[in-house]
């Protein structure tokens, strides 16, 4: 399930949401697949229901659920989900930058590529390796 | 329950009186009380273990001679015992301290007010713990009084009474009944309500349990002490006081029931007083619970929760400070105006500041506020000195229109200032008898006037008195009057002592029937003596003196007297009994008295009517005195010493004590006295005993030729 | 809901809350932040029924908690200063709860006592002060409150407590839809379990809203911002 990471800097929205896009972005949950109800949630990682509820509904806004009412809330279909801008241009930035400490460490550029072509190929999705 | 919306008008939820949010001002949560009981069991059952040890259990142990302690047990059924008088004035403040906890700790009151209980539900329920706490040990000792009840006698009959009037045996009176447990738990009930609710009024008012017991302590003397001190500086200052009124007296004694207690010694109180105790005590505890719903639970924990009662109570207590020592200046200092203001002033300030430290709980009390609130107890004091010392309402000055007055009782103007009958049930008395005369009347307020005159220079007549020496500054027209002539000790001077000055006591009866009551302490001018002379010789006057008419227009059963004679054994006196004994008077010149003996014959019922003889004899002479030679000639007179004493005792079938000695409404109304043992009041087959004496001196030449005629002469070897 | 509107209360003649309005929304975790002195405690001791405001008003689900049992029996507040009857365990202060409130749970009393290894027979007055604030959680939410007033709730106790304490609040919040509302000073606290804030400065709202629209910006940094100061942390 979740692991929330009491000393991490984020906040615990960001590290919800985090987590439930990366569950759902590597397959771990199919889609179609019925996300424990808020309440389940909230209980089993201790955090308020109201955050688990506003993850919920941001990750239905940014397209990677869906809601039935009365019934719960589903994995949607991958391609149903839109890029948001920000945050596509915050994750650029956040990668630029991580690439940038990695540069500073003096190991060279080369290296350094190196190092990051393995960590981008070990997060290939599982359905998309050969 | 009840779930309406109340307005959001916190102001119109809180004032709006009976139901609030569904619950009623009576309610009470059972399982406060059950939790208060069982903190604070202790209390209960400590009381009870004092009042069983107080009061029941020497009982118990002297079941078989309860008879000795018959003294004890009506003393104790009327609470006047060592242990039940302290228990009915400390449980009660124990009791209510404890309980209003709930309302001076700040812990304690958050929780409280936070649970689902209203401040009725609260209220109640914690004062109602308290008075349970109160009532129980009460209630057992009731119970025990029950179980072990058995006959305790009280003898009624004494054997003087019997030697007098001749009648049968002693005759006894069971007090340990049923009837009268009940009233001692129905009376100590209802004393015990008035405490707590007084005690519970002053915790609602404050904000700790200290000052709760403080402001109790107030509350406990705050009455009678005020009437007191008021009582005393009028009694030294004010010109023309006469004393304090009975309802005045009765307020200083009735308002706190532990006074009226000591003050009955042993009498039970009546019932009227019991039910006006429990009145004022639940009245207390309604007004407790009003300020307790007005107060503002923030201040829980500061000494008072309002403010203007801050104020009020600083006042009264500086009043009381001040006044005090005012008085303690006086008389331990200088009996003189001065030192009576400086007393005053030193007194306020002092108490004040004290008063107002102890309740900031800081000495930061100099404020600018608190200065402005010392003026105006300064006023206060200023304006009781106006009335009382400096007398602004011209108290002194006056004299009732001769319209307004339908009579006039005899005023006291003898000159060693007691009539010649003393001990005279009231409505013999002679400053009980009405004087309607008009003539009579015009005399006494002229009388009245002069009297007002005179005591113009009362600080100068003090000090007159003080020196013992007769300045004619003190007079009116500068010089000292004919009356004092012979007012000279044996060096010639003119002296001023107890016998220089009269008390003339003016108590008129007004149309719309009230009373008029003045009293004035002068020294007397030639004017002043001639007048009373002319009152004293009216009939209308010597009526009121005289007692054989009375007494023969009485139902008088029996009648008695026994005489005592007081002679110089030098064998020339015949004696019928010789009794041996030694009596001297204390003013007399020695010479007199050396030697002397006493002896003495009874006059019984069967002699009735040489009773009546020697009384109407005494009164010829009391008719044929003449108060300016009496007064003139009071220090040459060999003739005033006292040759003799005459008791009389007699029974009438109806009561002459409506205005009796114990005016004070404190007694039970009772047809079994408890209080028997102690007072002679007889359980006689019928009617009220009553006895009085006279003295007969050598002036009383009626009455000593009366008994001359009997056989039986009084005088120096005469 | 719990709705405050222009509420103002003086303290002689001091206003300590002044004009001051807030509103809690169901099912919420609020957190009522602020410097010493702001008015934290003196709002709560209102909304538990113990003052009463001068103007202004105050409702719990549209009703005015003074002397009001019924809502009172909803509605629990553990305040900073505690109290338990002189003596008392905590199996004698639950007789006494068990008494006062309807919805209470025994079973759930039971589990938090055990939970927090308190002893159920012994007197709560020998407690050590983190003690008595875990027997103060277990009697309160052992009665199912709507709505539970925290004054200060987790000073003086240690991490492992706290997150079992939490766990019990997001169940309740959870299951029942519990209002909470909490005073405190530990910004980085508030921030994991409230999602409303409101933060009060000389009796007066200076910032009200959702936690969670507030990101990226960090609660700290709101309350820095707000009042001028550091924050203090726990």
């Amino acid at each position: 399930m979740l692991q929330l990471d009491l000393k991490s800097r984020k906040s615990i929205y960001e590290q919800v949401m985090d987590q439930l896009k990366e569950q759902i972005m590597t397959g771990q949950m199919a889609t179609g697949e019925k996300l424990p109800s808020v309440r389940e949630l909230s209980k089993s990682i201790t955090v308020n229901p109201n955050t688990v509820q506003k993850a919920y509904r941001e990750l239905e806004r940014q397209g990677y659920v869906y809601t039935t009412s009365g019934v719960g809330t589903f994995v949607a279909d991958r391609s149903e989900i839109h890029a948001d801008l920000p945050a596509l241009q915050k994750a650029q930035e956040n990668l630029d930058d991580a690439f940038r400490q990695l540069l500073f460490l003096g190991i060279g550029y080369e290296k350094a590529k190196n190092l990051t072509m393995q960590i981008i190929e070990r997060r290939r999705p599982d359905h998309d390796k050969n | 329950m009840n779930n309406k919306n109340l307005s959001t008008n916190p102001q119109a939820a809180g004032i709006a009186g009976g139901k609030r949010g569904g619950t009623s001002i009576f309610a009470c949560s059972l399982t406060l009380l059950l939790e208060n009981f069982k903190l604070y069991w202790y209390i209960p059952l400590l009381s009870f273990v004092a009042y069983f040890f107080g009061g029941i259990f020497p009982i118990i142990t002297h079941r078989e001679n309860i008879d000795d302690y018959s003294g004890f047990l009506t003393n104790s059924f009327a609470n006047y015992n060592v242990a039940y008088l302290p228990l009915l004035v400390f449980v009660p403040l124990i009791a209510s301290v404890t309980v209003m906890n709930f309302y001076h700790r700040q812990d304690r009151a958050i929780a409280l007010h936070s649970q689902p209980l209203s401040k009725s539900r609260i209220f109640n329920s914690q004062i109602l713990s308290g008075w349970l706490m109160c009532a129980l040990p009460l209630l057992l000792t009731a119970l025990l009084y029950l179980c072990f009840m058995t006959e305790c006698n009280v003898y009624t009959v004494t054997e003087y009474d019997n030697f007098y009037s001749g009648s049968p045996a002693a005759q006894s009176v069971n007090i340990y009944t049923a009837a009268n447990i009940a009233r001692w738990l129905g009376s100590t009930s209802a004393m015990m309500t008035f405490f707590y609710g007084l005690y519970t009024l002053a915790g609602a008012l404050v904000g700790t349990g200290i000052m709760q017991v403080l402001l109790s302590g107030v509350f406990f003397g705050a009455c009678p002490m005020i009437l007191f001190i008021a009582q005393g500086y009028c009694q030294e200052f004010l010109r023309g006081y006469s004393g304090m009124s009975q309802t005045a007296e009765n307020l200083m004694i009735g308002a706190n029931p532990a006074v009226q207690i000591i003050s009955n010694f042993g009498e039970m109180l009546s019932l009227k007083l019991c039910l006006i105790y429990l009145a004022a005590g639940v009245l207390a505890l309604v007004l407790a619970r009003l300020a307790y719903g007005k107060a503002k639970l923030e201040k829980v924990g500061d000494s008072m929760m309002f403010r203007t009662l801050e104020e009020l109570i600083t006042w009264l207590i500086s009043f009381v400070g001040a006044t005090a020592c005012g008085m303690i200046f006086y008389y331990l200092l200088s009996e003189t105006l001065p030192t009576l203001l400086l007393g005053v002033f030193v007194g306020l300030l002092a108490t004040y500041f004290v008063v107002k430290i102890i309740i900031a709980k800081s000495v930061k009390v100099f404020t600018k506020r608190n200065l402005i609130s010392l003026g105006i107890a300064a006023l206060i004091c200023l304006l009781f000195l106006a009335v009382t010392v400096f007398d602004l309402t011209g108290y002194h000055k006056r004299v009732p229109a001769e319209s307004r007055i339908t009579g006039v009782y005899a005023a006291d103007l003898s000159p060693d200032g007691n009539n010649a009958y003393l001990g005279l049930p009231a409505a013999l008395r002679a400053e009980n008898q009405l004087i309607t005369d008009p003539v009579a009347i015009e005399k006494v307020r002229k009388l009245h006037k002069l009297c007002v005159e005179l005591s113009k220079n009362e600080m100068q007549l003090s000090a007159l008195r003080r020196s013992g020496i007769m300045k004619p500054e003190a007079f009116p027209d500068g010089k000292i009057p004919e009356i004092y002539k012979n007012s000279t000790d044996n060096a010639g001077n003119l002296i001023a002592d107890s016998m220089s000055y009269v008390t003339c006591r003016f108590h008129y009866q007004l149309q719309n029937g009230k009373s008029f009551k003045r009293s004035f302490t002068c020294f007397l001018t030639d004017e002043a003596a001639e007048l009373i002379t002319e009152l004293q010789a009216m009939p209308v006057y010597q009526d009121t003196l005289t007692l054989g008419d009375k007494l023969k227009a009485l139902d008088v059963l029996s009648i008695s007297a026994n005489v005592e004679r007081y002679y110089i054994d030098d064998g020339t006196v015949d004696t019928e009994d010789p009794t041996v004994g030694e009596e001297y008077e204390a003013d007399a010149p020695e010479v007199m008295y050396q030697d002397s003996d006493y002896d003495s014959f009874v006059l019984t019922n069967k002699d009735a009517e040489k009773v009546y003889g020697l009384i109407e004899a005494m009164d010829q002479d009391i008719r044929e005195q003449n108060f300016y030679q009496n007064f003139l000639t009071y220090r040459l007179r060999e003739d005033r010493y006292t040759l003799g004493y005459v008791d009389v005792s007699f029974t009438t079938q109806t009561s002459l004590d409506r205005e009796s000695f114990n005016q004070n409404p404190g007694s039970w109304d009772s047809p079994m006295p408890l209080a028997a043992s102690r007072t002679s009041v007889t359980n006689l087959p019928a009617g009220n005993h009553y006895s009085f004496g006279f003295d007969i001196s050598k002036s009383d030449k009626h009455t000593l030729a009366y008994l001359a005629d009997l056989g039986y002469s009084i005088g120096y070897g005469n | 809901m719990i709705k405050i509107e222009h509420v103002t209360k003086y303290f002689e003649d001091y206003p300590v809350l002044n004009d001051l309005s807030l509103t809690v929304p169901k099912g919420s975790i609020y957190g009522l932040m602020g410097l010493n002195g702001a008015g934290k405690t003196t709002l709560l001791r209102h909304l538990s029924g113990f003052l009463r405001q001068n103007s202004g008003s105050i409702s719990i689900d549209g009703q005015d908690i003074t002397d009001n049992e019924a809502l009172k029996r909803q509605v629990l507040f553990i305040p900073d200063e505690l109290f338990f009857f002189r003596g008392y365990s905590m199996t004698e202060m639950s007789r006494y709860y068990r008494k006062l409130y309807p919805r209470w749970n025994e079973a759930r009393f039971e589990e938090m006592t055990r939970d927090f290894g308190l002893d159920p027979k012994a007197n709560i007055g020998k407690f050590s002060k983190g003690m008595k604030k875990q027997a103060a959680f277990c009697l309160a939410m052992a009665a199912m409150p709507d709505y539970l007033l925290l004054d200060e709730p987790v000073d003086g106790l240690d991490p492992i407590v706290r997150h079992k304490l939490r766990r019990y609040l997001m169940d309740d919040v959870a299951d029942r839809e519990m209002t909470v509302l909490v005073s405190s000073h530990n910004a980085k606290e508030m921030e994991d379990i409230c999602n409303y804030i409101g933060i009060l400065a000389k009796g007066k709202m200076v910032f009200e809203g959702d936690l969670l629209e507030l990101l990226p910006t960090s609660l700290e940094e709101l309350f820095i911002e707000k009042l001028g100061g550091e924050p203090r942390e726990q």
